[in-house]
């Protein structure tokens, strides 16, 4: 397996193409990831194996950028205020054990229906998870708009947070009390969808917002927490084989640095639910993406019949799609910053004046 | 101090005129303590600082037991040895009674047992509104733009340097270790991917990146004029409470505002 990684290593030429296509969908990947705690990750890994390089090889790069990002993106937003440091560490660990059974699902999945059956399992995990989540967090954020923008504690959260099941935790950033026992199943799913389709936040983040009850500002920036925690534990993991192309990591850190850090400034321009309007609209893009790649998988395991050619056509489409995604994310957050750029003044301008 | 202590103590002497500054959860921000000493200072009138509690955390912060109607000091409180030292500098008596309860409730039981209190400061408005509702005497919110370590006045911000220097120090620090890893990729890749002791260095070199081009590209963005708008901590949970208690604050909002700056019962 080693020596597969060398050899594949030294015949990835990088062009000048190459090089440019992972430092923008870096940038652009953290930009997004700095705004709602994930993201990116679903673009870059079939990104790079379009580019030639090998599966592994793409998901560990992948996931050695991911960590050093989400640790800058954490920090940045930590010195807003934004970040609940305990709550982080706390679903860390529980999204720990989540990846790791996750995995034996992956491997069980794998023995059982081959490759394509798990491709196909990862594709119906991802349009299932997505469409169901994605469009309520959607639904969630233009009722919240259309109420002037002020966010409401979900009735789940206050009545989880009633129940005195020790041990409760206070959370102080979040403000949140809440059994431990409550904030287990959120960060378990955390892992386990991280591990599945490698971006954990796409359940973290709601399952803090609805389950927890806290603020989308401060869960989307203790979901960086999580994501460095995994991120690192996975890249060490992945080290240890071997399999990290630094070469790939670092063009992609050099955009994603850049990006992480302006997702994070934009958390203070806008209003909280433009990160919910941002993760939606993500969730749902990416869940027709992967939807479109399901009849290539059904296809493979012999279940319909299809011709090549539509089914190349579909994977691209899905491709384009996913791209869109993110695009759409990155364009809603630097559209909203753009927006907020005016009354800043004029408010402190009345400061002034009072 | 106990609050027999207070009353003992403004009993002996001459009764000083107290401003009540009413703080909820603990926390105090530093813009109401600095305009409440400040407005002291001016007038010559005394702090009274009351930080409401829940009962659980009152219990967690103090060892001391206690029943919600009785009211305690404890000055390894933060927010309370703050405002007692920034008091002491500009010269102001300041004492501080710590009260499990909402601020309302507690800040008119106050205002029944302490004499001379003429009005009430405090942070967010949720809390003001919640005053308001209880007590007869003038409640004033201030408004907190601070970050965690306070003091970012209008002055800071307006002759804050650009951060050039930096941004090209860190950028050709990032440049050079770019340089130094793709100019020897070949070298670089093979020593990387041997797995075991030296999985070490791809995390490493990570982490180095991240550090140097990290703060190259935060100093990029600050040059760039991209900065955020607002640190404050507490304006985040302070927009919770509000949200939490959005009914309430609508029904209050309703009220003649006059009601809250007229004092009929005022004991002069």
């Amino acid at each position: 397996m080693q020596d597969l990684a060398l050899e594949s290593l030294k015949f990835i030429d990088l062009n000048f193409m190459s090089v440019s296509f992972l430092f923008i969908v870096g940038f652009i990947g953290g930009l997004v990831s700095g705004f709602i705690g994930s993201g990116g990750a679903f673009v870059l890994t079939p990104g790079m194996m379009s580019l030639g390089v090998p599966g592994t090889v793409a998901v560990a790069s992948n996931m050695c950028h991911k960590f050093p990002k989400a640790m800058v993106g954490a920090y940045k937003r930590f010195k807003y205020g934004q970040v609940d440091l305990k709550l982080g560490l706390i679903l860390a660990v529980s999204a720990g054990v989540g990846v790791q059974a996750g995995i034996q699902i992956q491997h069980f999945v794998l023995d059982k229906w081959g490759e394509a059956g798990s491709n196909l399992y990862v594709s119906l995990s991802f349009v299932a998870i997505l469409v169901v989540v994605g469009g309520y967090v959607f639904y969630d954020a233009w009722k919240t708009a259309r109420t002037g923008g002020v966010e409401k504690v979900t009735k789940l959260a206050l009545k989880l947070q009633s129940i005195n099941l020790p041990p409760m935790i206070y959370f102080k950033t979040a403000n949140v009390r809440i059994s431990l026992w409550f904030t287990v199943p959120v960060g378990f799913a955390t892992g386990l969808l991280a591990a599945t389709i490698a971006v954990g936040g796409f359940i973290g983040v709601p399952g803090m917002i609805y389950v927890l009850g806290a603020s989308s500002l401060i869960s989307s920036a203790t979901e960086l927490v999580i994501a460095f925690a995994m991120g690192l534990g996975g890249s060490i993991n992945w080290a240890l084989h071997g399999m990290i192309d630094i070469r790939l990591t670092l063009i992609i850190l050099g955009g994603s640095l850049l990006g992480v850090q302006l997702g994070a400034i934009g958390t203070t321009y806008v209003k909280e639910h433009v990160i919910k309007v941002v993760m939606g609209s993500i969730m749902l893009l990416v869940a027709v993406s992967r939807g479109l790649a399901i009849p290539k998988y059904l296809n493979q395991l012999g279940l319909i019949s299809m011709n090549e050619g539509s089914i190349g056509i579909l994977g691209k489409i899905s491709f384009i799609v996913m791209c869109i995604s993110l695009a759409v994310g990155a364009i809603i957050i630097l559209g909203s910053m753009w927006k907020a750029r005016r009354p800043v003044p004029a408010m402190e301008e009345s400061y002034v004046k009072a | 101090m106990d609050i027999q202590d207070i009353k003992n103590d403004v009993c002996g002497s001459e009764e000083r005129r107290k401003i009540l500054v009413v703080g909820e959860e603990g926390f105090l921000s530093e813009s109401v303590m600095d305009y409440a000493i400040l407005v002291a200072g001016r007038l010559g009138y005394d702090i009274l600082a009351l930080n409401t509690v829940s009962e659980e955390k009152l219990k967690s912060i103090s060892s001391v037991k206690t029943g919600s109607d009785r009211a305690f000091n404890i000055s390894e409180l933060h927010s309370c040895a703050l405002f007692k030292a920034k008091a002491a500098s500009g010269m102001v008596k300041c004492d501080c009674l710590v009260r499990a309860g909402g601020p309302g409730e507690t800040a008119k039981k106050i205002i029944h047992e302490i004499k001379r209190i003429e009005f009430v400061i405090t942070g967010p408005d949720a809390t003001k509104e919640k005053i308001a509702e209880k007590v007869t005497i003038p409640v004033f919110s201030v408004l907190s733009n601070n970050n965690m370590r306070g003091e970012k006045t209008m002055g800071e911000e307006i002759t804050k340097k650009k951060p050039l220097g930096k941004t090209i120090g860190y950028g050709v620090v990032t440049a050079a270790l770019y340089a130094a890893v793709f100019t020897n990729a070949d070298t670089v890749t093979s020593y990387f991917t041997r797995g075991s002791w030296y999985a070490a260095l791809p995390i490493a070199t990570v982490f180095i990146f991240s550090f140097a081009h990290g703060a190259f590209a935060s100093n990029l963005w600050s040059l760039l004029g991209i900065e955020a708008v607002s640190k404050d901590v507490k304006v985040v949970t302070a927009e919770k409470t509000v949200h939490d208690d959005v009914r309430a604050t609508k029904s209050a909002r309703k009220r003649p505002r006059a009601r809250a700056y007229i004092n009929p019962f005022h004991r002069i």
